[in-house]
């Protein structure tokens, strides 16, 4: 895309670009930290990523009013409007990934004193660490303005669902074998879900780049795996 | 530093300015004062044309002479009712030379105001009247001091004898000095006591008419055609520049044209408002054409557009629009353009309307003269009085020129439509 | 194309087939194919010297009056072509209105402004009926209201949005179906061109509109279907919203959002 012949927009838009690659680095480090923590069971660090989420929200809010601010003044239709459109719903998604990473890193500082939690035979962090690198792909994607890589996403989402589809199946029968472990692992389906949630949200950030670039949604229908039965 | 600079840059700039003001006012100035000069030197000269002496007679008829008068009012000597009855009222004067001198006191045509005076009262016909009737114009000069009466008696047109008449006179009280509207009731005469410009003004107006029918239609159709019909290539353009030239040449061209065309190959009648008119007519043909064209490109496109927008025919936007929204540019125009036809007389000269006329023309196939050119042979008049009315006749040509062009501006001040 | 549109019967309000309009030397445009439905706003965008008001002022032959512009192609109105040479200028000028960019009332006064359609084209049989039709086009233009009580004032004493309304009612007092307009409220204030936009919304139920505007707002607001011309060129024409949510092409995207193209 050519500069606009009046150069303000550009500027806003650009900060508003630059403010949500800002937003998607410190999502993908709370989301990392978070699974480093749990792996290591680091305390410390699950108390730092729960105050941290708070500069998430910041930036969100800050991103949706430079939006709010650009549609007003500007009007912009076409591409302009679906940048700005695309960028107030990243901003939203990674909020909402930064949400689900403290309450991973919540629900972590549960389970990690639990006595029975190093003998869990679930690998969530294999899990995480799927999600982790589809979530750095989706923002690489929107960065670039890749449609390729967005579709890629889109149909690799089927395999974050087959993940947690295991680990879910795993953590049941694991439950019918040790009730008293209960609350531990229902906090810990409860984090696998958050990181299949987390998985989502990317293929929605591919999604949105998908319809930033075309101006349409893709047609084809997402691939899924049964998520429950 | 920089500061200064600006500043006497700055203050430069503001006098450049105000002298370029004062040399424009200065101009403005100038012209008024020129202009105010000449028309008041013109109007101050033009006072005692406006007024007249007039000498009271005694006048008796006598038994035979009311006969006369009742048989038939031209049987009446008139030339010697007066001559006797003035004679009378000089018992001392004897002889004939003096009594031709006292004679001369009178205008040559005082006998008309005698018979005239008869005529409106034919009840005072065996009454003692006196009546009142121009003095010659020597008379009236000294009267009104033009004629110095201190200077030595070979010096001035009147003698010491007829002062002494007249000095009698107006111990007598009969001098009468009245507001005189001879120049607009009279018509040409030899005699400056006499003479009018009815003849003159009568000429102009009917010249002017003929000029007007004849140039404004169709200097205006020429104009529309020209401006909206016409398409625009080589033969238009030639057309337009030849029109443009047309109102640059001298106008005793178009008096040479009238002359060898109207008068020598077509037989028309010589010195009559006719010819003049059309001679004129031609003259004022490319100012209408241009001011026509003028006023009509200034209807702005818009209202054309819309006319035809709404579906008008080219001739239903030019008479429903175009032409009554240019009308008051148009009368202007053509009001300028007669009204410097009004002042023309090199034309009129080549087709005989430069002639001393005396009847005032009540057709246009009259003989006639203009307003103008009456001026012009008044100037060239021997007498000192011809002086005086060569100034009012100029006066009164520049108030019927100043009336036009003030008429032309109220049409357009009326008419004027703002878009 | 050509031979299909000349074989079945056209569906079309207006259909030109490669229009090509040249001022002298010059081309104007090129090659333009553009159909126009009936009772639908149609609006041309594009940049200043596009061609789009040459092009509107071909579909009721306004080019005539500018000498040495030659229109060539075939301009289709309702299957009859208009630039045959037996086509009625006058009738085919009463059957389309035109309203142009600055309100152009005459000087004379309102009614009188919007009798002068009906009145040269014969339209009243009677007083009262020109009296009728002249409150009619009023009410549709939506001046009536204001106007009601001072039809005899000059029609250059209205505000400039009401003398565009009183033009608008001038254009519709001929019974026309297809309303032209070049640029209706560029001269006008926003308020104005709210209340014009509102009326040219209601106009469409009866009225075919063609609506050349610089305002993309405008044209967005008002159409179903956009024309961008750039150069003389056609470049897209779409429906209203696609070309301004999703322009197909490039030169589109850069003109609607301001680009350096």
């Amino acid at each position: 895309m050519t500069e606009h012949i009046n150069s303000a927009f550009d500027t806003g838009l650009k900060e508003v670009n630059k403010q949500i690659a800002k937003l998607g680095a410190l999502a993908e480090t709370q989301l990392d930290d978070s699974l480093t923590a749990l792996k290591e069971k680091n305390i410390q660090k699950f108390e730092s990523i729960i105050n941290r989420d708070k500069s998430l929200d910041k930036i969100t809010a800050d991103v949706s009013s430079s939006v709010f601010e650009l549609l007003a003044l500007w009007s912009p239709i076409a591409y302009d409007l679906r940048s700005l459109l695309v960028a107030d719903r990243v901003g939203a998604i990674l909020e909402r990934i930064g949400d689900y990473s403290k309450n991973i890193a919540r629900r972590s500082q549960v389970i990690v004193s639990e006595e029975n939690f190093d003998r869990l035979p679930v690998n969530i962090i294999g899990l995480g660490q799927h999600v982790q690198d589809l979530l750095h792909k989706s923002l690489d994607a929107y960065m670039e303005l890749n449609i390729e890589k967005a579709m890629n996403i889109w149909e690799s989402d089927i395999d974050t669902d087959r993940l947690y589809l295991s680990i879910f199946k795993e953590i049941l029968s694991y439950m019918t074998e040790n009730p008293d472990d209960a609350k531990m692992l229902t906090h810990l389906i409860f984090i696998s879900k958050n990181l299949e949630r987390v998985g989502d949200y990317t293929t929605s950030i591919a999604k949105q780049t998908y319809f930033l670039i075309e101006g349409t949604v893709p047609q084809t229908k997402r691939p899924k795996a049964m998520t429950t039965f | 530093m920089t500061d200064n600079f600006i500043e006497t840059r700055l203050r430069k700039r503001y006098s450049a300015e105000k002298r370029f003001k004062i040399y424009s006012v200065s101009a403005l100035i100038l012209a008024l004062l020129i202009l105010a000069t000449l028309i008041s030197s013109i109007a101050i000269s033009s006072i005692p044309a406006f007024t007249q002496i007039n000498i009271g007679i005694d006048i008796k008829m006598n038994d035979d002479q009311i006969l006369q008068f009742e048989e038939d009012p031209e049987n009446v000597s008139w030339r010697s009712l007066q001559k006797k009855s003035f004679y009378s009222m000089f018992p001392d004067v004897e002889t004939r030379k003096d009594k031709k001198e006292l004679n001369k006191l009178l205008s040559t045509g005082a006998y008309i105001e005698i018979k005239k005076f008869y005529l409106d009262n034919p009840n005072k016909l065996s009454d003692n009247n006196i009546i009142y009737v121009p003095a010659s114009d020597d008379v009236d000069l000294l009267i009104k001091d033009i004629i110095d009466r201190d200077l030595p008696q070979d010096m001035r047109t009147i003698s010491d004898n007829q002062i002494s008449y007249l000095d009698k006179l107006i111990s007598n009280n009969r001098i009468k000095k009245t507001l005189s509207w001879r120049l607009f009731s009279n018509s040409d005469s030899r005699e400056p006591e006499l003479a009018g410009l009815k003849g003159g003004i009568v000429g102009t107006l009917l010249t002017m008419f003929v000029t007007l029918i004849i140039s404004f239609p169709i200097g205006v159709l020429a104009a529309i055609y020209l401006e909206e019909i016409a398409p625009k290539n080589k033969f238009t353009d030639i057309i337009e520049v030849n029109i443009n030239n047309l109102a640059a040449v001298p106008s005793i061209v178009y008096g040479l044209l009238g002359l060898a065309v109207f008068l020598n190959y077509m037989n028309m009648p010589r010195s009559a408002p006719l010819v003049g008119g059309i001679v004129l007519a031609l003259m004022t043909l490319p100012v209408i054409i241009i001011a026509t064209r003028a006023a009509m490109a200034s209807i702005p496109p818009s209202i054309r557009e819309a006319a035809y927008g709404v579906g008008a025919s080219q001739m239903q936007v030019i008479v429903h629009h175009v032409f009554p929204l240019a009308l008051p540019g148009i009368l202007t125009g053509t009001i300028i353009g007669i009204a410097r036809a009004a002042g023309e007389t090199a034309p009129l000269l080549m087709i005989g309307m430069m002639a001393f006329i005396v009847d005032v023309p009540s057709k246009i196939t009259d003989k006639a003269t203009v307003l103008p050119a009456q001026i012009y042979m008044w100037a060239n008049n021997p007498e000192r009085s011809f002086e005086y009315l060569t100034s009012a006749a100029i006066l009164i040509l520049l108030v019927i020129l100043i009336m036009m062009n003030l008429l032309a501006i109220l049409l357009r001040k009326k008419y004027e439509r703002r878009w | 194309m050509k031979d299909v549109g000349s074989m079945i019967p056209n569906q079309y309000k207006i259909t030109t087939s490669n229009v090509n309009v040249d001022y002298g030397s010059k081309r104007a445009l090129h090659d333009i194919n553009l159909q126009i439905e009936e009772k639908e706003v149609t609006a041309l965008i594009g940049p200043s010297g596009c061609g789009k008001s040459t092009f509107i002022r071909c579909l009721n032959r306004m080019n005539d009056l500018i000498e040495g512009c030659k229109v060539e192609g075939k301009i289709m109105i309702d299957d009859v072509d208009i630039n045959s040479s037996d086509t009625d200028i006058v009738e085919l000028r009463a059957r389309i209105g035109m309203v142009f960019q600055k309100p152009n009332p005459f000087p004379k006064s309102i009614y009188d402004n919007v009798a002068y359609g009906p009145r040269i084209h014969g339209i009243a049989k009677s007083n009262e009926d020109l009296d009728n039709i002249v409150m009619k086009s009023l009410k549709r233009a939506g001046l009536w209201n204001e106007v009601e009580d001072r039809l005899d004032a000059s029609g250059l004493s209205l505000s400039g949005g009401q003398q565009q309304r009183l033009c608008i009612a001038r254009a519709i007092a001929v019974n026309p179906d297809i309303l032209l307009m070049d640029e209706p409220c560029s001269a006008l204030d926003p308020i104005a061109t709210a209340v014009i936009e509102e009326l040219i919304n209601e106009l469409k139920e009866r009225y075919t509109i063609v609506i050349v505007t610089h305002s993309m707002q405008q044209a967005a607001r008002l159409s179903e279907k956009t024309a961008y011309f750039h150069l003389g060129k056609m470049i897209e024409y779409d429906v209203t919203s696609n070309i301004f949510t999703n322009p197909k092409h490039e030169m589109t995207e850069a003109y609607i959002s301001g680009r350096i193209g």
